[in-house]
Formats: C-alpha cells, structure tokens, sequence
C-alpha cells in the first residue's frame, strides 16, 4: 500500500514519565492514515495543548527519541493540509 | 496463595511452594492425588533466567514428582491460561485431580526504569508504545467520546484501595482519596502513578478435580467451574480502542457455556491494570451499556450491583503478571464460599475472573475469562 503520509489523530497522550531509552517526555499518539491504516508514532513539533484528536498530521522524516543518533524515523507534525 | 508484594530475598520456588501447600491443605487432599500440573508465568525467562521448568522446580520441591508438568507462557493470561489446560484435562476425562500455578517475582528485575512492555511490539516499544501510553490513548478517547471524567477514573483507585485494604495478601493497602489519586506523578496523560497498577512477586495455586472426586471432598462443597474461555484478538486497523472486542467475544462465549448472563455476576475480579482498563472492562463484560462505565464505578463497591476487584484488583493487591489469573480464582472462591472477612459481598453466587494479557498490533493478545459458581 502507498500511503501519502497524510492522517488524522486518532488519540494521543503526552507520556510525562519516559522510559530511561527516550531520555525525556514526548507525545505518543496513533494516527490514523487517509488510506485507512493506524499508524503508532511520536508527533513531534508540537506540545500537546496544541493538539486535538481529529487534528490533521503529515508524516515527517527525522530524529526521533528512543533510537540510536543518526537514525532516520517517522514522525508526524501537525499540518492544515487536507484530504487532496 | 501468597501475599502478593516485592519479596527480592525469597526464591521464587518457595513462593510457589507456599501457593501449592495452601491449595492442598484447602482441598483437603493427598499431593499424590494430583495427576497433571500446570505453571503460568510470563517474565521467568527474562527475569529469572528460567524460561522452563517453573513448574517442576515448585511442585517438585512439594513432592510432587513423576506426573507431566508443562509451563505455560502467554502474558498476563498465563495463569489463566494454566488454569485452562487443568481445566480441559480434567473436563476431558484425562485425569480426575490438576494443579494450576501462576508464579511470578519481578522485584529482582536487573532492567529497571525501561517498560515492562510486552513482546510482539519491537519496533512501536522503540518508538515510545509502552502499556501506559496505550492505556492513556484509550482513556483520551474515552473521555473524548463517552465523557467519562478524571474524577470517574481516579474513583477506580480509591475503590480498589478501600478494598485491599481489608486484603491481608494486597500490595497496597492504604486507602486513598480521589485528590491524592488526581495529585500523583503522571505517567502518561490523564494517567496518573496511582492509576497504573504496581509490579511485583507472588503466587498462587488452584485445584481442579472431577465431579466424582468433588463429592468426596470439603463434604462436598466445592465451588463449581462454570464456564473457561481462551481467545486472542485480530488485527484491525479501525478498531475501535475503547473497547476490547476479545474481551465480549471471550464474555460472550462464557456466558452462553454457563447459560447464564453479565446479569446474574455478582462478583468480579477483572483486569485492572490501568484505571481506564477497568471502566472499560465494566462494558466489554455487560455489567453496563456502552459508553457509561465511569458511571458504573459507583456501582462496583463491596454493595454495588457487582462487585468488582474486591482483592483490591491489580491497583492495589498488586499484578505479579503469571499469578494473577489464579489469584483471582483464590478471591472468588473465598467470596463464593463467605471466607472473605471484612470485604465479603453478601451471598454471591456467581464470580467471574477476567485476564487481558499483552498487545498484538495493537489488539489484546490473549484475553482469559473464567466463571465459578457455589
């Protein structure tokens, strides 16, 4: 399946006390992908009063918390972007 | 069974130990009598170094020798899961007496501050996917979709405090208010530390023996096995997380082997490992309409309409992952026969004992449902 990297926020927590591997808080959510799969990510590049279940997210290339330096991992960031 | 708490010092076979010969001494029986057993526990291997022969190690050091002993590993429904293949051994008519143990000690863990996350998620565990976070998305949504409250959920805790509180063998025994339960650490939002169920050690053990062997035990007042119920869950990527469609399918199965209904549980030991998990159980099980389970909290007390955990449930008697499926057998019986003290419900006659044990893309891996009758 191809998927264009575009979803929604099916529920998200702000984990406030981390396991030792992710250092510090961060924002789990599941999102839910336009093509119809749920997807378990971090949202980065945002806080969670900023979020709410059903925002619009776009899946972003980078660093995430939890894996070795120099790994490249999915996250998702908010975006206004919606279904094309 | 044993008290459940954090016992690092003690071998995990005499706590085992401890479980078998109080099972014994309750049924009344010879240790030879026993022809099959049965050893749930889920962490052993990675904890202990002892990923078989569990089962061995305690029974024999109770004498009891010779007869087949299989471990059965299958999360936090291992010790319903060992409970279930003494079940189908005897109610097949192989052998007339088994013995299931749940085991576990997590105290002597040497990984301490990573998750005890489950296994069958590597690459979401290293993401960040650890059993609070999940238990905090499904509480999010349920907030989000049914209303339910803080104040509903912190209700959980005090509830199932208030109750191990009259719970020699609970971990935690001080009762607590729903500000103390609102002003501890969060773990994963709304969850809070008092919310999420502690790890620990113990033990317990249960006796299954056939109809005829029953009637010349105890004077014949054993507690009947009703109904046993093993399923797992599927993958569905719309699932909707609110909701374990495991745990009505595995309560659906048991009620109709029963020929009973959710109406006719008065007393109930589920699977309270988070607060959420314990509102949403009330609904997946049928003690209330879909949606409404932070309602139902107040109706789950010693008086209630069920009476849920009244062990104090894995918040606060305390979740050595494999004991757990016997040790709320060992509360139902005491409940069921009126030996339960200053938490017995009034004249229960129905008990129902609930597992959820571990994630498989996302859904329950393994979900047990057990029901017991005077």
């Amino acid at each position: 399946m191809h998927l264009k990297g575009l979803g929604r926020i099916y529920s998200f927590t702000r984990v406030a006390l981390p396991p030792k591997s992710m250092g510090r808080p961060y924002i789990a959510a599941y999102v839910d992908m336009d093509e119809g799969v749920r997807i378990f990510a971090q949202i980065t590049d945002a806080g969670p009063a900023q979020l709410r279940i059903g925002d619009r997210v776009q899946v972003a290339f980078g660093q995430a918390l939890g894996l070795a330096p120099g790994t490249v991992a999915y996250t998702f960031v908010p975006t206004r972007e919606e279904v094309a | 069974m044993t008290a459940f708490g954090k016992f690092p010092s003690r071998r995990f076979e005499d706590l085992g130990l401890e479980a078998v010969q109080a099972a014994i001494a309750d049924a009344g029986i010879s240790p030879s009598l026993i022809q099959a057993g049965y050893a749930g526990h889920a962490r052993t291997g990675r904890v202990l170094g002892w990923e078989s022969g569990v089962g061995q190690a305690v029974l024999w050091e109770a004498g009891i020798t010779g007869i087949p002993i299989v471990g059965i590993a299958n999360f936090c429904s291992s010790g319903g899961s060992a409970f279930r293949e003494a079940w189908v051994a005897v109610a097949g008519g192989l052998v007339d007496c088994a013995i299931a143990i749940g085991i576990e000690q997590l105290s002597v863990r040497t990984d301490k501050g990573q998750p005890f996350t489950s296994d069958g998620i590597e690459i979401d565990g290293k993401l960040g996917f650890t059993p609070p976070a999940f238990f905090a998305m499904v509480a999010q949504r349920h907030m989000a979709d049914h209303g339910t409250t803080l104040d509903q959920m912190a209700d959980v805790t005090v509830k199932n405090r208030r109750h191990a509180a009259a719970n020699p063998r609970a971990q935690y025994r001080q009762p607590t208010t729903r500000q103390e339960v609102l002003a501890s650490a969060t773990v994963a939002d709304p969850l809070t530390v008092m919310q999420c169920c502690p790890t620990g050690d113990g033990a317990a053990a249960a006796i299954l023996v056939s109809e005829d062997l029953a009637r010349k035990l105890r004077g014949g007042n054993a507690i009947a096995v009703r109904a046993v119920q093993l399923v797992s869950g599927h993958y569905d990527p719309s699932r909707d997380i609110t909701s374990f469609e495991a745990t009505v399918r595995a309560a659906r199965l048991a009620y109709e082997q029963a020929g009973i209904g959710p109406e006719d549980v008065d007393v109930a030991e589920v699977h309270d490992c988070f607060s959420i998990a314990e509102i949403i159980h009330y609904e997946d099980l049928g003690f209330c309409e879909r949606g409404t389970g932070g309602r139902f909290v107040s109706q789950a007390g010693i008086d209630g309409k069920v009476a849920v955990n009244t062990s104090g449930g894995l918040l606060a008697k305390g979740h050595p992952l494999g004991a757990t499926g016997i040790a709320q057998l060992a509360e139902l019986v005491w409940q069921l026969r009126g030996e339960a003290g200053e938490r017995q419900v009034k004249e229960p006659k129905v008990g129902l004992a609930h597992v959820v044990g571990g994630f498989q893309a996302g859904d329950a891996a393994s979900v047990s449902l057990i029901l017991l009758s005077t």
